[in-house]
């Protein structure tokens, strides 16, 4: 039988955080994996907090932070604990050679595929946005069959999120892949990973792109965790050089999971790929093992800890069969939905509110213990971080991987 | 000027059929639409080509009319009905007398009602309640309303039948008691002008009384919602009617890879009222349940809602009013030029613009016999070209791509797969949507916003609810230049995800509930679709 001192289910941002945070305080890891979360979906931005309460973006993360009901998992976890997480979550980077820019004080504003800017917290270097502000020449790239980037939507735009004084030009590039399928960015990714790409890149680029512009791509600089095309990129066109968010596949979302992973392969992380966790033997408010339906056979894995990083409705660490009726499958610790089916959710899908569908979720003590129904602790040895929380609308906010990684630390640090 | 002989108002199955039947007899015509092509009724329903069965009992009439057109759809519009038959099925709750009663009404009106036992129900739909008493074989059919229209309107073209869309009309203009033209009003830019006709037809559905009374008239058309709901999977092969007093819930339509089921009737206030409620989801599963025990551990894509037209001279309601049609010649009412059609059901929406096209030709002394039940409404694709396609097409697109464009537009997207390959990328993942299709829509000039090409091409009404396709076709709607009156890109955006919301919204658990939380992360968290700048 295999006994770690701490067991994390589920590989989103939320699980790889809190095994790493496990495995920095010298724990025995054993992560549980089935997915992969978020990871493609996001373009690696550490959202933290941009809308607290309605539409207005607060002055900075931390005001925001500051601002939020008692029900929000940051209230429940304080403030000096995010400043935490985000200090271990920086110094990580740093360590692995992929540094992020930002913090707590500010908001960092990032391109995206609309040519609209974002609010978020914490950047890959790829993405540093704000430089847009100083600059007057915006370059935009867009690359011949890739259907998932419209340069011509971003500059219409961008004439608004920036102001039409600045010059916007647009190139086409092309990616000389040969491909029977359509391209994605990831392809262009690896395309330009190679020196071949690069240099035809380069070349196309060159002439066209004056020096000191800020020139920005779809999130094509490299599929690894570091900045070498871009640093190179930069010196060659004498430009700042950026990425805007995308439609999945988001290649920055796989950096950052490449580095995390990296680093718990480094910090001796047992990881169990391709296993589900189908149920847990609980006894006197203490969870014993869970089992996991691997792709032979089942196996049960014990510990004195287990984090539950498993996603929320997306990821299947909440399911909703039938309305109203939510399931956490491996635990089953209760959660309930709170008043009348017709106000479940807002009207309009991106409207001025919270939406109340986003805000439900396990109740946790400010240890991040699950409780039931009457509000006492559920399992006493079982701590959840993530998506599957109640009290915050990732979307709404712009929070989501800011909770994940703060609820993630605090799970992480409370036994 | 703008003119034409005859406008017809209302670019419904109606109206449309009207516009073909009067163009092919050779007379000027026009089609104003307010918003877009099939936006209304004749695109919200569950899609039954009605064998007449359901009416069998309480209106021989109408189950005849029914099963006549039933015959001449099939014929005429091949590409547009999928011939799946249908059951009725009587369970232990519903009348036994009624049973009788139903199997005379469809011997009356000529329908075929094969009675089977339930062992056999069961061995052609294996999903189907085991409590099942009786079963019978009847020749409904599957049919699509928005090709139905478009190959009318495909078929209009060809004998110069014109349309406008997002053109409402806002004052019928008489002189001396007989109409000389319209104002009308563009959607976008809100201008407004005049288009002189001898004759106008008020084809507008549950909106025909508010068109009357730009006339002055008093037309009783009360409008009455009904809600179904979209399942992802075919949960049968046949349509399932409950052998029964038709009511609420207790019809399947099986369409290519989904399943409709529907409906409700309530009357509404306002023809635009397409919401519908978790109640009324609820209710209608729990009806539906009783046909399909495992109906719940379907995913259901959405919900959705429309008004049906219910004309009454006394004010009946719902199902009591009559689903028959009325042809009102308003010149009883002092004005002449002016004819309003209303009530009916889809299945007999040819049969309705014949008669109405009878009238205005022997008033306009044309006589030329109606050809619409003879003449095919599109010519069928050929192998040829259809060989051409596979090339292109994933395996199973090229039938669907064929059956949706129809011969001309589906030669032309071909042409265009094969000129340029940049054209081969599938925007709609899906519905197996090409690039090549969507431009060669978009140049039709009738496209203005994403949910018109939407409509035209089924691309974001699969699985992925257009998680995916939306920023795709807003970036390749945004870059043609020859559209009048184009959004901003945003606000195109936001108002089609907010369409596919509504939607969604009375739905939201399991699939749907992931797909959503999909949605938000991709456009609200990811692409912030709400706008923002650091100034």
């Amino acid at each position: 039988m295999i006994k770690s001192d701490v067991i994390v289910i589920g590989a989103g941002f939320a699980g790889l955080m809190a095994a790493a945070v496990s495995a920095k305080c010298g724990k025995k890891v054993t992560l549980i994996t089935y997915g992969s979360g978020t990871f493609p979906l996001n373009s690696g931005l550490i959202d933290i907090m941009a809308r607290p309460i309605d539409e207005t973006v607060c002055a900075t993360p931390l005001d925001g932070i500051k601002a939020l009901p008692e029900a929000h998992p940051y209230t429940k976890i304080g403030t000096d604990i995010v400043e935490a997480a985000v200090a271990f979550f920086m110094e990580l980077c740093e360590q692995e050679n992929y540094p992020y820019s930002g913090s707590l004080t500010k908001h960092q504003w990032v391109v995206t595929a609309l040519g609209t800017m974002k609010p978020t917290c914490l950047v890959p270097k790829t993405m540093l946005g704000d430089i847009c502000l100083k600059n007057k020449e915006i370059v935009l790239i867009g690359f011949n069959r890739l259907k998932d980037h419209y340069i011509h939507v971003m500059k219409e735009n961008l004439e608004q999120s920036l102001g039409k004084e600045k010059n916007y030009t647009s190139i086409m590039v092309d990616a000389d892949i040969e491909s029977g399928r359509d391209l994605s960015t990831l392809d262009i990714a690896r395309w330009l990973n190679t020196p071949q790409g690069y240099e035809s890149c380069l070349k196309q680029l060159r002439g066209s792109v004056q020096a000191n512009s800020v020139v920005i791509l779809p999130q094509v600089l490299g599929v690894k965790p570091d900045y070498a095309i871009l640093d190179k990129m930069k010196k060659d066109l004498q430009c700042e050089v950026l990425e805007s968010t995308g439609l999945p596949p988001a290649a920055n979302g796989l950096r950052l999971q490449s580095m995390l992973l990296g680093y718990l392969k480094k910090n001796n992380v047992t990881m169990v790929e391709n296993a589900k966790v189908i149920g847990s033997t609980v006894n006197n408010q203490t969870c014993l093992s869970i089992t996991t339906q691997n792709a032979a056979r089942e196996q049960t894995y014990q510990a004195d800890h287990f984090i539950l990083a498993t996603g929320g409705f997306y990821g299947g660490g909440l399911q909703m069969e039938t309305f109203p009726i939510i399931k956490e499958p491996i635990f089953n610790i209760p959660v309930r939905v709170k008043g009348n089916p017709e106000e479940w959710a807002n009207e309009k899908l991106f409207s001025s509110q919270k939406q109340p569908f986003a805000e439900v979720g396990i109740e946790t003590d400010e240890k991040m213990r699950p409780l039931d129904e009457v509000g006492n602790c559920f399992i006493k040895n079982v701590f959840v971080a993530g998506r599957n929380l109640s009290g915050y609308d990732f979307c709404f906010e712009q929070s989501g991987n800011g909770v994940a990684l703060v609820s993630a630390y605090q799970a992480a640090m409370s036994f | 000027m703008e003119k034409a002989t005859v406008v017809v108002i209302g670019g419904g199955a109606t109206g449309v059929g009207i516009l073909r039947d009067l163009a092919m007899r050779g007379v000027d015509v026009l089609l104003l639409e307010k918003l877009d092509m099939v936006n209304g009724t004749s695109s919200r329903y569950h899609g039954l080509l009605h064998s007449g069965a359901r009416y069998a009992v309480k209106d021989q009439e109408a189950a005849r009319e029914c099963i006549e057109e039933n015959s001449i759809l099939r014929k005429i519009g091949k590409s547009c009905v999928e011939a799946t038959e249908g059951l009725f099925i009587r369970l232990p709750e519903d009348d036994v007398d009624f049973e009788g009663k139903w199997v005379d009404g469809c011997k009356k009106s000529g329908i075929t009602a094969i009675p089977i036992t339930p062992q056999e129900a069961w061995q052609l739909e294996p999903n189907l309640s085991h409590q099942i008493i009786a079963a019978y074989r009847v020749p409904d059919a599957a049919i699509d309303g928005f090709r139905m229209a478009w190959q009318n309107i495909d078929s209009a073209a060809r004998y110069g039948g014109r349309v406008k869309t997002y053109t409402e009309v806002i004052r019928i203009v008489s002189e001396n008691g007989k109409v000389i033209g319209l104002d009308v009003r563009n959607y976008f830019t809100k201008q407004t002008y005049f288009i002189a006709c001898d004759f106008v037809v008020n084809a507008a559905g549950p909106w025909s009384g508010q068109i009357a009374a730009l006339a002055g008239l008093d037309v009783n058309v009360q409008p009455d919602k009904g809600t179904l709901i979209a399942f992802n999977q075919r949960i049968s092969s046949r349509i399932v009617n409950r052998l029964h007093v038709p009511s609420d819930g207790d019809i399947f339509v099986p369409h290519g890879s989904i399943t409709i089921l529907g409906t409700t009737s309530m009357s509404v206030k306002d023809p635009e009222d397409t919401s519908s409620s978790f109640h009324e989801i609820e209710s209608l599963l729990q009806i539906g349940e009783k046909t399909f025990e495992n109906l719940r551990k379907y995913r259901v894509l959405r919900a959705f809602a429309g008004s049906r037209p219910l004309y009454s001279a006394s004010g009946g309601k719902g199902r009591g009013a009559s689903r028959g049609f009325v042809i009102l010649d308003h010149s009883e009412d002092g004005l002449d030029g002016f004819m309003t059609i209303t009530g009916g059901k889809f299945t007999t929406y040819r049969l309705m613009a014949e008669k109405m096209t009878d009238i205005v030709c022997q008033k306009l002394q044309v006589t030329t016999p109606c050809r619409t039940a003879e003449e095919a409404l599109v010519p069928e694709v050929t192998e040829a070209v259809k060989t051409k396609a596979r090339k292109y097409f994933p395996a199973y697109g090229t039938e669907l791509a064929a059956d949706r464009l129809g011969a001309d537009r589906f030669k032309r997207v071909v042409e265009r797969l094969e000129k340029n390959p940049e054209e081969r990328q599938l925007i709609c993942e899906c519905e197996n949507v090409t690039l090549a299709e969507i431009e060669e829509v978009i140049t039709e000039g009738t496209s203005f916003t994403l949910s018109d090409i939407r409509r035209k091409t089924r691309m974001g009404m699969g699985t992925c609810q257009g998680n995916f396709c939306s920023l795709r076709s807003v970036g390749i709607l945004s870059r043609t230049e020859n559209i009048d009156q184009k959004q901003q890109s945003l606000q195109q955006l936001q108002e089609f995800l907010q369409a596919r919301w509504k939607g969604i919204r009375p739905v939201l658990w399991g699939n749907a509930l992931r797909e959503t939380e999909m949605a938000r992360g991709i456009y609200g968290v990811g692409l912030n679709v709400n706008g923002g700048s650091p100034k």
